[in-house]
């Protein structure tokens, strides 16, 4: 697969390689949608994640190809099985409205729906997909490296152009733990002891430390290679996940309480507004980087683009402990206190 | 090639639209949003694709694809997993009061 | 051994590969019971991907990446049989056979 910066000359993307891709992923959407089992429609949603990432990887955005394939097919997939779990007893409705006409069954959405495809491609083509960059992205791409000292445009885009955005979002992240804590309390964690059988929980054992030393490498080298403070904390929680399910819940919150994971969030939150804060007082603005007290470092270094490194753990520490204080909340066995 | 990405992405984004109004369980209305939801990742990171241009990671070796609509992709995908993560919350906790997750019969809220 | 003979041998790997996973297609949708059926779907990965890894090594342009394929060649063929287990022993407590869909 090219690699910016390796190849002889400028790669091109085959044309009919990308044919076949969106043809697999309108397919697999379809059988996602019109199957009626649950479960073969959870995994063909996840077979096109990772078609789509494959799409954004071989259209020159290693960055979005990353977090798609991990948030997209990893963990919301994950998160979907235990939903699926946890309301599993109750009965299945039927695919569509029974009592509808059949004109509004099917009929009238699939012609809106029609209508509403060819409105949106006819607005798409006068997007102009020819066009020369603006001028925010050519002097993104051409002065990242004496603005910030790092390599990753999109992530000095997201950590120092535009920290404030992602700021928003690790409150965003915030917002969905709190509003998923509050909906799902009131129930028990019951803890089994019990995981899978031991050769699974060998393997992992083998296994686990490497993919928290993948996850660490992704957050920490986010300001040279693709990746970031996300897709390293969405590993972390990966793990979490995969501990609690291989090893039992009691063996996990044992290791990490929730306390300690909401603690790990905030924390996280902390750190960058603290070290905007420090931007602040050091006369540079909000989440300054170079013109506060950060140094760029030489370019290709760890070490490098300022405020980057430790913007990236911030975040990755939020969403890591995000993530896994959802996948928690979700497993507990829910008991409502007042049954109407 | 990015006339066909355009008609992907408005094709999914129609099917996504399908399933949330024609489905009755709750799960397919889900599925759904997921659909709209990349419809429009693929919309942003197709536009920004520049021909025989280079991935976005200095140094760049010719002209580089856009990185603004890669960065409000990331976005996009870390709040589409949010977003998703409370519908599951909420289809959970009506489960439990319902016993069902059949949208129709979700009707406590009618006047 | 020329660069182009060994271009060659990866493209007959990354060939075999792609075989395999046709295989393992082929097995899901035609063997009679849920053991044989992942027994086949095993192969997708254990035989199919980590051949399509090592097909894929003359093609990276630097050490680096091929040592990176490498990695994931050794993870998959750690982690596939471990997960292939854990399936066969949840039908094998669950009692699969019995039921006629699976």
């Amino acid at each position: 697969m090219p690699q910016a910066g390796h190849d002889e000359g400028a790669p091109v993307v085959s044309t009919p390689l990308l044919a076949l891709l969106y043809g697999f992923i309108l397919l697999t959407a379809a059988v996602a949608v019109f199957l009626e089992d649950l479960l073969s429609s959870f995994i063909s949603l996840s077979v096109m994640g990772v078609l789509m990432a494959t799409v954004f990887a071989l259209l020159r955005a290693p960055d979005v190809a990353l977090t798609q394939a991990i948030i997209n097919s990893g963990l919301v997939t994950s998160l979907l099985l235990v939903a699926y779990s946890q309301t599993r007893k109750t009965p299945r409705p039927p695919e569509i409205c029974a009592e509808c006409a059949p004109w509004l069954r099917w009929r009238i959405p699939a012609l809106v729906c029609g209508l509403l495809a060819a409105l949106l491609f006819r607005g798409f083509l006068s997007l102009a997909a020819g066009r020369p960059l603006g001028t925010a992205s050519s002097h993104f791409l051409s002065a990242t490296l004496r603005d910030t000292g790092g390599m990753n445009v999109v992530g000095a885009i997201l950590l120092d152009y535009r920290a404030f955005d992602t700021l928003g979002e690790t409150t965003v992240i915030f917002a969905a733990v709190s509003g998923v804590s509050l909906l799902l309390s009131g129930g028990r964690q019951v803890h089994s002891g019990y995981g899978l059988s031991f050769i699974v929980k060998r393997g992992m054992a083998l296994l686990t430390p490497f993919i928290l030393l993948y996850a660490a490498s992704i957050i920490l080298l986010g300001h040279l290679t693709p990746g970031g403070g996300f897709q390293g904390g969405s590993v972390f929680a990966t793990v979490a996940i995969l501990m609690c399910v291989v090893y039992g819940t009691g063996f996990e919150a044992s290791r990490i309480s929730s306390k300690s994971k909401e603690t790990l969030e905030a924390g996280g939150a902390l750190l960058f507004v603290f070290i905007g804060l420090i931007g602040l007082a050091w006369g540079g603005g909000f989440l300054a980087n170079l013109a506060g007290p950060f140094f760029p470092g030489t370019p290709g270094s760890l070490f490098s683009g300022g405020n980057m490194l430790l913007l990236n753990l911030a975040v990755g520490l939020k969403v890591g402990a995000g993530l896994s204080s959802i996948f928690y909340a979700m497993i507990k066995i829910l008991e409502l206190e007042d049954e109407p | 090639m990015i006339t066909m990405s355009f008609v992907t992405a408005a094709l999914l984004f129609a099917l996504g639209l399908f399933t949330v109004l024609t489905r009755r369980n709750a799960f397919k209305t889900v599925i759904g949003l997921t659909l709209m939801e990349s419809a429009v990742l693929l919309l942003l990171i197709s536009w920004a694709y520049v021909p025989d241009g280079w991935a976005p990671i200095l140094p760049l070796k010719g002209p580089g694809a856009d990185p603004l609509p890669h960065a409000l992709t990331l976005t996009a995908i870390v709040i589409g997993a949010c977003d998703i993560a409370l519908a599951f919350a909420f289809i959970m906790k009506l489960n439990r009061f319902e016993k069902t997750v059949d949208v129709d019969r979700f009707r406590r809220l009618r006047g | 051994m020329t660069w182009a003979a060994v271009r060659f041998l990866g493209g007959l790997c990354i060939a075999g590969g792609v075989f395999f996973s046709f295989a393992a297609v082929v097995a899901i949708l035609r063997f009679p019971d849920v053991y044989t059926r992942l027994h086949g779907s095993a192969k997708a990965l254990s035989g199919g991907g980590i051949l399509i890894l090592l097909g894929a090594l003359p093609f990276t342009g630097s050490i680096s990446g091929a040592l990176k394929l490498l990695l994931i060649a050794l993870f998959f063929a750690v982690s596939n049989p471990m997960a292939s287990h854990a399936i066969a022993r949840a039908c094998r407590r669950r009692d699969m056979m019995k039921e006629p869909r699976w």
